[in-house]
């Protein structure tokens, strides 16, 4: 809720992929079919990675998209950059058109604390870290129909 | 952080808010202020209506206002009819499976910033963020100089 949809799950397709043992591509169809999200709609969130040069891809039979670096290097703040922009670090929490230091709303800096907390959280966080968790606390990924 | 349609339902409470005078105000004049499709304002306002956080009335003199006087209506209130508590209540990541037995390495930083903003949110009222927002207004309005930049309810 804090990050978009498309956000959330641009995350979780990263996490997917930083949990994979194995070298190389991985189909978008793979990751679709596994985290029972669109096809179509993960492609998109993959071209936003993609462009940020968070990830590579390759067309054909083979190809897929892969993380462009180690899963230690690629931050959560890189993610959530690269889909949902920065706006949630830099924007008024009310987003008040004309919020800002000079005539702040009276959320302003209590707001700009947290958020700052939070920035600290995204930039500490890699995918590795994540990924680590996940295989610890067997988070899954998804939650299967019924 | 928050949804399209949730800013646009604050923005216009806060407008209805920081008016002097009594009565309804009409949905245009709402949407002219802020700079906000009519059609679009009209749907966030409708669930704000069903929800019982605005009245309105229909006819020449019609409009909406705020059904509760606005220090009684906290920002928590407007959010969570348009967005849902999920915020308060979910894991950061939106992770299906995160909980406290099973926590992201997220989870336990997160707990208190979020509880922090719900407080926040839950603590303030419409009127607290109008009122200071008004006399920034005037201040502008006073000042020779002028602050350069937008107001705050009206759009960029």
């Amino acid at each position: 809720m804090l990050l978009s949809k498309s956000c959330e799950y641009g995350l979780r397709a990263s996490f997917y992929l930083a949990t994979l043992k194995k070298e190389g591509y991985v189909s978008i169809g793979e990751i679709s079919d596994k985290l029972n999200i669109s096809f179509a709609y993960l492609t998109k969130i993959f071209q936003k990675l993609t462009q940020a040069n968070l990830m590579t891809s390759l067309r054909g039979p083979k190809g897929g998209v892969a993380l462009a670096r180690p899963a230690s290097q690629i931050t959560l703040m890189d993610i959530v950059k690269a889909i949902d922009g920065d706006d949630l670090f830099t924007q008024c929490i009310l987003g008040l058109p004309g919020c800002g230091n000079r005539k702040p709303c009276p959320l302003h800096e209590a707001w700009g604390e947290e958020r700052a907390r939070l920035a600290t959280i995204f930039k500490e966080k890699t995918l590795q870290s994540i990924a680590q968790d996940l295989e610890d606390f067997d988070l899954w990924l998804v939650i299967f129909p019924d | 952080m928050w949804s399209k349609r949730c800013t646009y339902a604050l923005r216009a409470t806060l407008y209805l808010a920081a008016q002097q005078q009594d009565g309804y105000v009409p949905i245009r004049q709402i949407s002219d202020q802020l700079d906000i499709p009519y059609a679009y304002l009209t749907k966030v306002l409708q669930e704000l209506i069903r929800r019982g956080l605005l009245q309105s009335l229909r006819g020449p003199h019609g409009g909406v206002a705020l059904a509760q006087p606005a220090h009684t209506i906290a920002l928590r209130d407007i959010i969570e009819v348009i967005d849902g508590a999920g915020l308060f209540t979910e894991c950061v990541l939106g992770l299906p499976k995160c909980d406290a037995a099973a926590p992201c390495s997220l989870h336990n930083q997160w707990k208190p910033i979020r509880h922090s903003i719900g407080t926040m949110l839950s603590q303030t009222a419409l009127d607290d963020i109008a009122d200071q927002l008004a006399i920034w207004e005037r201040k502008q309005q006073d000042s020779e100089e002028g602050v350069s930049d937008a107001p705050f309810f009206e759009s960029i």
